[in-house]
């Protein structure tokens, strides 16, 4: 089920000079949302910018959707300026989000804005028996970690610029976490470089993990070909899967790494 | 309320309705179809087939500008084997046209492809020589006249359908090409396809495209097009298929005022889905409010 229309911004909150979070309601026309899908929303008001932005689920509530957004370009900086009880134009749930059921021990891996839908992801698992293991990476001071420390039985929590944390980049101390346990998926979403560091550590170990990848989208479910996501075979020795729609989320040993 | 007649003709294809969708916007109608009702539209012009499967252009493929998008898919697509064998029977569960657009590396594949189709249960063919986004073919072909009549003329001879040549805006005279296409024999013209455009990322000074440039579409182009519209209908006697960057009635409507019989809508369903629909409500809304029974007497009904 697609929702298409107007939505009513219920709560409109400043995280730090970078992100920002809609609190939305949600309409029984939207169906079920799983985490790691996404919503076209209508950048602004006006209609320009003239495409949605893909926007991924970072909490769903009994009546209300939330997204966490990074403000990167003109767009994400125009939602800014809707107001809090008016409508925002918005098409969803899209895409396929994360496969869940049934793993006892997982490791949810985040970086940046990427940290966003995992946030959904272990909220949606925390009454569950899983045994949660979170590495959260920053560039400066962390945000959006309070789920993850309150559900997870380990928390590690790096940035690259942040003193009073770990320095450096998550893929340290997930190195050491996949030689001393043992998990039934990881789950991973956070910028391409950091999918990609990740993944090369993963296929030299036998590991599978779902990453959440994100791409330039249009039309968000399927029709237009402007986000694609490389991924192994097909008729040519790779395929050019679609982000929106055969994605957002892609497993480790489907995804081809350029460059 | 009297009822209006919306059929129109162009020239051997008849739509129930003025609205089309335009060719790379909706790939087979398959994922429209679970918002939309495709009956609701007049023709859905398919995305760009090739004689073998394309994978398409490697890297990024899009770049939003000022009211307007930068494409470069480079006609992704799955053969058009597999569109014989797979999608047209999907889309006849609808009330709509199908229209088969086709490119070629070659003349000769274009003419394979024609040959092809005419077998099919397709209700038209859209030669489309103007796609911006691949090495051979293309808009090669559509920006040289003598090379235009060459394709044009051969295609006709090896399609048995109705055939609308799709035309590119990146011409000097698109009085000239849109003239050749009708002495050899087209049923009908579309235009405009994109405009070659290019955006550069200033912090790694790169071109966002991994292949430099690639189609402008959206309502950037409108007025571009809507010129081109005119101008083509002044000059040549088939019907035109109008678009580029129709959003709305009031786009749509200009159009048709320039000389077209029928538009299509492209980017504009990617921000709303439903353009196609409130465009068609919209024109009816129009006639009525100004008169009209009948859709074709708005066609060129330009006052000067």
């Amino acid at each position: 089920m697609k929702f298409v229309g107007k939505a009513k911004l219920l709560k409109k909150q400043i995280i730090n000079e970078e992100n920002f979070r809609f609190v939305i309601k949600r309409s029984d026309e939207m169906g079920c949302v799983y985490p790691g899908q996404f919503f076209n929303v209508s950048a602004s008001k006006v209609g320009y910018p003239m495409l949605k932005r893909p926007i991924s689920v970072s909490d769903v509530g009994e009546d209300t959707i939330e997204f966490t957004i990074k403000i990167i370009g003109e767009g994400t900086r125009a939602m800014l300026d809707y107001n809090e009880g008016e409508a925002v134009e918005l098409m969803g749930p899209l895409g396929n989000g994360f496969e869940y059921g049934g793993y006892r021990k997982i490791l949810v891996i985040g970086g940046g804005i990427g940290i966003a839908p995992l946030k959904g992801l272990i909220n949606s698992l925390k009454k569950t028996e899983v045994e949660i293991h979170s590495v959260l990476g920053y560039r400066d001071a962390p945000y959006l970690y309070e789920d993850f420390a309150a559900n997870s039985a380990i928390c590690e929590i790096v940035s690259e610029n942040d003193e009073q944390y770990n320095r450096g980049y998550v893929t340290d101390p997930v190195k050491k976490m996949l030689e001393s346990e043992v998990y039934d998926m990881i789950y991973v979403c956070g910028p391409y470089p950091m999918l990609k560091n990740l993944t090369d550590l993963f296929n030299s170990k036998g590991f599978r993990a779902q990453l959440l990848m994100e791409e330039k989208m249009a039309c968000g479910i399927g029709a237009c070909l402007v986000c694609t996501c490389k991924t192994k075979n097909g008729d040519f020795g790779f395929k050019h899967s679609r982000m929106c729609k055969d994605g957002p989320m892609f497993y480790s040993d489907e995804v081809i790494f350029d460059e | 309320m009297n009822k209006l007649k919306m059929k129109v003709d162009l020239n051997g294809l008849t739509l129930n309705n003025p609205i089309t969708v335009a060719s790379g916007t909706y790939g087979f109608g398959r994922e429209y179809s679970e918002i939309i009702d495709l009956n609701q539209i007049g023709a859905i012009s398919v995305k760009g087939l090739t004689l073998e499967p394309r994978e398409g252009n490697e890297g990024r493929r899009m770049v939003e500008t000022p009211m307007g998008m930068i494409n470069s898919v480079g006609l992704q697509n799955p053969g058009i084997r597999f569109f014989i064998e797979n999608e047209i029977t999907f889309l006849r569960q609808f009330d709509t046209k199908i229209i088969a657009n086709i490119n070629g590396n070659t003349i000769d594949e274009y003419c394979k492809m024609a040959k092809i189709l005419s077998d099919e249960d397709v209700d038209s063919i859209e030669l489309n020589i103007s796609c911006p986004n691949v090495k051979n073919g293309g808009l090669a072909f559509g920006t040289n006249p003598k090379i235009v009549r060459e394709v044009v003329s051969k295609v006709r001879k090896a399609c048995k359908k109705h055939l609308i040549v799709k035309l590119s805006p990146n011409v000097t005279d698109i009085k000239t090409i849109a003239r050749i296409t009708e002495e050899e024999g087209a049923d009908c013209i579309s235009l405009i396809n994109t405009m070659a455009g290019m955006a550069i990322d200033i912090h790694n000074r790169k071109p966002f495209l991994k292949r430099v440039s690639g189609g402008l579409s959206g309502p950037a182009i409108k007025p571009i097009a809507l010129k081109m519209v005119y101008d083509v209908h002044s000059v040549v006697s088939i019907p035109v298929l109008g678009m580029g960057g129709i959003s709305n009635t009031t786009d749509a409507i200009e159009f048709i005022l320039a000389g077209a019989s029928a538009v299509a809508i492209g980017t504009a369903n990617f921000s709303n889905p439903y353009a196609p629909l409130e465009i068609k409500k919209g024109i009816e809304d129009y006639m009525r409010h100004y008169g009209h029974v009948d859709f074709n007497t708005l066609i060129g009904d330009l006052r000067m």
